[in-house]
């Protein structure tokens, strides 16, 4: 026996007892049982209860009272005994500025619920738009302080074309900037584009497309060109790097939407960076586990790897570290995925590679040597088929049982092509909310029907037994894996069409890969994902059982927040 | 004019590095030389004067930066040094497209685009070419050259090169070619200013509401009777760019930007006279501009 008395601070972690043990050793480690309305465990022995004890943030037992109640003192925590409690949702590809974003307008079309929960409108066409941008216009108390906006998505505004002359409107004396909703684009007024050196004639730059006086529009298109303007309307890097107030926005978000393990897709995890979120991550009130992936960019694979092994070792409960994300290649809707052939619909050239092949190959195998796990963007067809073949290369020089590589987006990959994913043990990490954002536009523009049907084939993906996942890439749309499960289920566009009634998944296939299909993707399924003994005791806590509630009406659902390791977080005015 | 900058670019193991390396060993040039990551360029490191993470200062004046995920503010650094360097030399990643980089470069009004040396390894361009994933990418990156270099030529029996250079030939409209081996070529051959780079400003006229015309005299013209012509509003010029000879035979850069007009003489030994002419498309009377250019022309 051990003398605690004696010790003013020690890690409960440090101290080898039974937990049956630590129950005796009464006050300081108290058992605490927590009663619901139902608890769904996704743990198919053991499917649904409504009590579960917790010890040291993890799960003793999930059960009825009598059978999991220990013998001495426990606390009876009934909070939520009202309520329903599943595994803490996971969502398996998001973004952490989707936090930073919130300090900048948002001027999207669709309602967007703020980290406070505070919901801010949608915008629906230029008019509103120019009177959302003169309100915060008046706000803002320094006259020549830039105004910037992000998530703009004109191809919903049915009214005239946006240029520079409209957002002079609102001001002529300070820049203003707003991104597009696919951070492809953005719209700047001619203060803007007077300080970025671009309010001039002569201009031919594909990505300042020009207007009838032969100046800019102030229509921006492409990262590269965005990148010269971003500093100069408030959009700068500084925006959205390293920012801790970002990042505790997110853990808001992610407690909204039921999320307790949100990966964070493509950082370059600088030094700062990773200090930064290593402090926000281990607040006792921060509701989130990130599991964070080192962006491949500006980096060859043979540097990367190194880095990538020491980021692992600082690795914690609340942020693991040591994974790699690459990207090989675009998005659909900008053209710049590399489809096979037909390619694009509407005959737009083939995109191009973003990571070149050798060095997605020498990611690959010196990431299997190297026990590494690696996440590859591929949306269109062709770069799905690039990431096999160079997997299987690497799987011959280096065989490895388990590596979990994972396909993200993968929305246009064949049955063929799921089945070479089987068998190269690859998991999938499908881009369900597509349908409902662009799913209109696949259909008409970019890759027309038949493969508008067949995109996102969660059906085909389980059919050919790949491990399953569905993600909103936050924040390309918005964070939200009930939202996510509801598209799978659905496949309904923003028009209202049913995009490939074939490949909709049922509910429980949903639920499994928004908990323990997307954790198994991050090789964390042993710790998360459902609710079982050794389990961390992370759940979402919902007002009804999505059980009982109709598929259709199950994005609509009310999420009253999440637990995570055993800590209630409610959110306030949840609408 | 603005500081001159030279593109390298070339698919993945074209000899990049080694062409820079060649010219950090011998330059007397203070070169600023922007590459994507340290990765293998190899400077003695007693040349070495001062070191950060991103900048190498090299005995002599020149410079070694990596610009990894930030090109632009790389650039844009270059403007405000206090030592303004006398060439900048920006080694592309393997993937990227020429047009791309010169897009970017084309914005920055400090910067004097020079050309793009454009590496190919003669030992794998064949199987390049016919590639399932990358052949696109490498014919695209071909036929945005200024100068195509075919590198390592001592890896080819004599047949298999001449096979080789008739591929390119027939495939690519080549501007300028040099064969070498160890990716050496001259200083000044890379260096050299190859005018406008007609592909760029071709690429996606129809889109941007402009058309181009590039327009290759055969014979000489008057100086002035062009500048007239030029400025004539009745044809809407926005811009143009190149060089023709002028009646004594001499060749001369023209350069108009839809304001100032300016014609010079050059020492440069053209062959050829080309120049891009554009104007904004419903304005643009390009028909009418040609006819009337022929008119001003003597063979």
């Amino acid at each position: 026996m051990i003398d605690y008395h004696s010790k003013v601070t020690f890690n409960i972690n440090d101290i080898k007892l039974s937990y049956k043990q630590k129950f005796f050793l009464k006050g300081l480690f108290l058992l605490k049982i927590f009663k619901a309305k139902k608890i769904i465990t996704m743990n198919p022995r053991n499917p649904e209860a409504q009590y579960m004890s917790v010890l040291d943030g993890k799960i003793v037992q999930v059960g009825d009272l009598n059978t999991i109640k220990p013998e001495g003192k426990y606390e009876l925590d009934k909070s939520f005994e009202n309520y329903v409690l599943m595994p803490g949702l996971v969502e398996g590809h998001s973004h952490l500025f989707e936090g930073a974003l919130w300090s900048k307008l948002y001027c999207g079309y669709f309602d967007r619920q703020k980290p406070d929960g505070t919901m801010s409108l949608g915008i629906k066409n230029v008019k509103e738009l120019v009177q959302t941008l003169k309100h915060e216009n008046e706000t803002l108390l320094d006259p020549n302080a830039p105004l910037a906006g992000w998530g703009l998505d004109p191809i919903y505004f049915d009214d005239k074309a946006l240029d520079r002359k409209i957002l002079d409107v609102v001001s002529d004396q300070r820049p203003i900037g707003i991104l597009h909703a696919s951070g492809h684009k953005l719209n700047i007024n001619s203060v803007g584009l007077k300080l970025a050196g671009f309010l001039r004639t002569g201009i031919n730059h594909e990505g300042l497309p020009l207007g009838e006086d032969g100046l800019p529009s102030g229509e921006i298109r492409g990262a590269e060109t965005i990148a010269l303007v971003t500093r100069h309307v408030g959009l700068g890097k500084d925006w959205l790097s390293g920012d801790s107030e970002g990042l505790r926005n997110f853990g808001k978000i992610c407690a909204r939407a039921g999320v307790t393990t949100a990966a964070d897709l493509a950082n370059l995890q600088t030094d700062e960076a990773v200090e930064m979120m290593l402090k926000v991550t281990s607040e006792t009130d921060f509701p989130a586990r990130i599991v964070s992936l080192r962006y491949m960019q500006g980096i060859s694979p043979k540097e990367l790897i190194p880095k990538v092994l020491e980021l692992k070792q600082k690795s914690t409960e609340n942020l693991r570290l040591g994974a790699i994300k690459i990207v090989a290649d675009g998005s659909i809707q900008g053209f710049t995925a590399r489809l096979k052939w037909p390619g694009y619909y509407n005959g737009a050239p083939n995109g191009m590679w973003y990571t070149a092949p050798e060095h997605i190959q020498e990611a690959y195998e010196l990431a299997l040597e190297n026990n590494i796990l690696v996440h590859t963007h591929t949306n269109g067809d062709e770069a799905t088929e690039l990431a096999l073949d160079c997997l299987e290369g690497a799987l011959a020089k280096f065989p490895k049982n388990d590596h979990r590589f994972t396909l993200q987006h993968c929305q246009l990959a064949s049955t063929a092509q799921f089945k070479r994913m089987h068998k190269l043990g690859m998991c999938a990490n499908l881009f369900s909310n597509h349908h409902f954002y662009w799913g209109d536009e696949h259909y008409s523009l970019t890759v027309g029907p038949e493969r508008a049907h067949r995109m996102n084939a969660c059906k085909t993906a389980l059919q050919e037994k790949v491990p399953l996942a569905i993600h909103s890439d936050a924040p390309v749309t918005p964070l939200g894996p009930l939202f996510t499960a509801w598209c799978a289920m659905n496949r309904l566009t923003f028009s209202g069409r049913t995009l490939g009634d074939y490949e909709k998944i049922n509910k429980m296939e949903a639920l499994y890969a928004i908990t323990l299909g997307a954790a198994f993707t991050l090789k964390i399924d042993h710790e998360v994902g459902s609710l079982e003994t050794g389990k961390k005791a992370d759940c979402c806590v919902l007002e009804e059982d999505p059980f009982d509630i109709d598929e259709i009406k199950f994005k609509d659902q009310k999420i009253l927040g999440t637990i995570k390791g055993g800590k209630p977080h409610i959110i306030e005015n949840s609408s | 004019m603005g500081i001159p900058l030279t593109l390298i670019s070339g698919y993945l193991g074209t000899g990049k590095t080694t062409l820079i390396n060649n010219l950090l060993r011998t330059t007397k040039k203070k070169i600023a030389l922007l590459v994507n990551d340290f990765g293998d360029v190899n400077i003695d490191e007693s040349l070495i004067e001062a070191r950060t993470d991103s900048v190498l200062s090299i005995a002599g004046g020149c410079v070694c930066c990596s610009y990894g995920n930030e090109l632009i503010e790389t650039l844009e650094s270059m403007n405000s040094n206090e030592i303004l360097p006398d060439h900048i030399v920006l080694e592309a990643s393997g993937i990227a497209l020429p047009s791309k980089i010169i897009q970017t470069i084309s914005l920055m009004d400090f910067l004097s685009f020079h050309g793009t040396v454009l590496l190919t390894d003669a030992s794998r361009l064949r199987s390049q070419l016919n590639d399932l994933y990358i052949s696109d990418t490498i014919s695209l990156q071909i036929e945005q050259h200024d100068l195509l270099v075919l590198n390592k030529t001592d890896l080819l029996k004599e047949d298999e090169l001449l096979n080789c250079i008739d591929t390119l030939s027939k495939r690519f409209e080549i501007r300028k070619f040099l064969k070498t081996v160890n990716a050496y070529i001259e200083e000044e051959d890379m260096l050299l200013d190859f005018g406008p780079s007609h592909k760029i400003n071709l690429e996606k006229k129809q889109e941007h509401g402009f058309i181009s015309s590039t327009i290759k005299p055969t014979g000489t013209m008057n100086a002035e009777a062009l500048s007239t012509l030029l400025r004539d509003p009745v044809y809407n010029i926005e811009r143009a760019k190149g060089f023709f000879k002028n009646k004594k035979g001499e060749v001369c850069t023209i350069q108009y930007d839809g304001l100032t007009l300016k014609i010079e003489k050059t020492e440069k030994n053209e062959k050829e006279s080309v120049f891009v002419v554009i104007g904004k498309k419903n304005f643009y009377n390009e028909k009418e501009f040609v006819e009337k250019l022929n008119g001003i022309q003597t063979q």
